[in-house]
């Protein structure tokens, strides 16, 4: 018979009475969850580099199919030399003077010399 | 050890068959217990429980890993989801109290206090029984059961010493009686 006295152990031993005949294997489903999750960890894990290394070896392979197409370092730039400016800017020069606004008012019109006259050459500061 | 029973966790979520054998073995029959005894009266509470505690587990499967690092007392926590299942069906269950009646009336299977206790505490009012199937049968601590329940751990042990109280009163013996 259980007395006020030993209640507390008694309730215990209840707890412990009713867990261990509800105690049962863990069930096949919930293993079976358990591998999947296993599974899709080890996806994730290695997804991310597969996919880095395949874009890798990608870029590696345009390269050398297509090494002309590179862009070329900033050391291989040569400076253009003062000769070559002057020429380029000689070329624009005649480029403006070319341009023609038909339907300008002469009020309006100011001659390619003039604009080219107040900004002279650098070569020429 | 709830430090023990993290990493069981963390393992189990990361796929770790053995840790979550070791997992269901430490925790899975008091969570079915307690559930049992909640859905007491139920006809198929037993069935139940033991779907409801496999749904716990799954559940943890599908957490994202940060929300796994987060459980810090993987039993309160465990308890907690269990616990909320049983109070779900036995909302679920009260709507069809009608139709269950004659089932309540079966044998409630294995789960049997000896002398007397069990049908004590099933009496007990729902606040009360509340605390001592948390305490005696998920196994929990008073600062546990708070964490579960979001009461103030000075109400459920003022809670748990009235139960108590009136389990030893119901138990005195009848004066007169004879032992």
């Amino acid at each position: 018979m259980t007395t006020p006295d030993d209640l507390t152990p008694a309730l215990d031993r209840w707890g412990d009475h009713l867990a261990s005949a509800a105690a049962r294997p863990m069930p096949s489903e919930l293993a079976a969850a358990v591998s999947r999750a296993g599974r899709a960890r080890n996806h994730r894990r290695w997804a991310a580099p597969a996919w880095a290394a395949a874009a890798i070896i990608a870029l590696a392979t345009v390269a050398v199919t297509f090494p002309n197409q590179a862009p070329r370092p900033a050391s291989a730039l040569q400076p253009l030399s003062l000769a070559a400016l002057t020429r380029q800017a000689s070329d624009a020069q005649g480029d403006i003077n070319a341009v023609e606004f038909p339907d300008a008012p002469d009020s309006a019109r100011v001659r390619p010399e003039e604009v080219i006259s107040r900004f002279p050459p650098l070569a020429s500061r | 050890m709830p430090a023990d029973d993290a990493s069981l966790l963390r393992a189990m979520h990361a796929g770790d068959a053995a840790a979550a054998d070791a997992l269901w073995s430490a925790h899975a029959p008091r969570l079915t217990a307690l559930v049992h005894a909640m859905m007491r009266g139920a006809g198929a509470a037993s069935r139940f429980a033991d779907d409801a505690v496999q749904t716990v587990f799954l559940r943890v499967l599908s957490l994202d890993p940060d929300a796994v690092d987060a459980i810090r007392d993987v039993r309160a926590y465990l308890t907690q989801a269990a616990r909320a299942a049983a109070l779900n069906a036995r909302r679920a269950e009260s709507r069809e109290s009608a139709r269950r009646e004659e089932l309540s009336a079966r044998p409630s299977g294995a789960f049997t206090l000896p002398e007397g206790l069990d049908d004590l505490v099933a009496n007990l009012p729902e606040p009360q029984r509340e605390v001592v199937l948390l305490k005696h049968v998920a196994g929990l601590t008073f600062d546990q059961i708070s964490l579960v329940t979001g009461e103030p751990r000075a109400t459920l042990a003022s809670r748990h010493a009235a139960a108590l109280k009136s389990l030893r009163t119901a138990l005195q013996p009848a004066p007169g009686a004879t032992a």
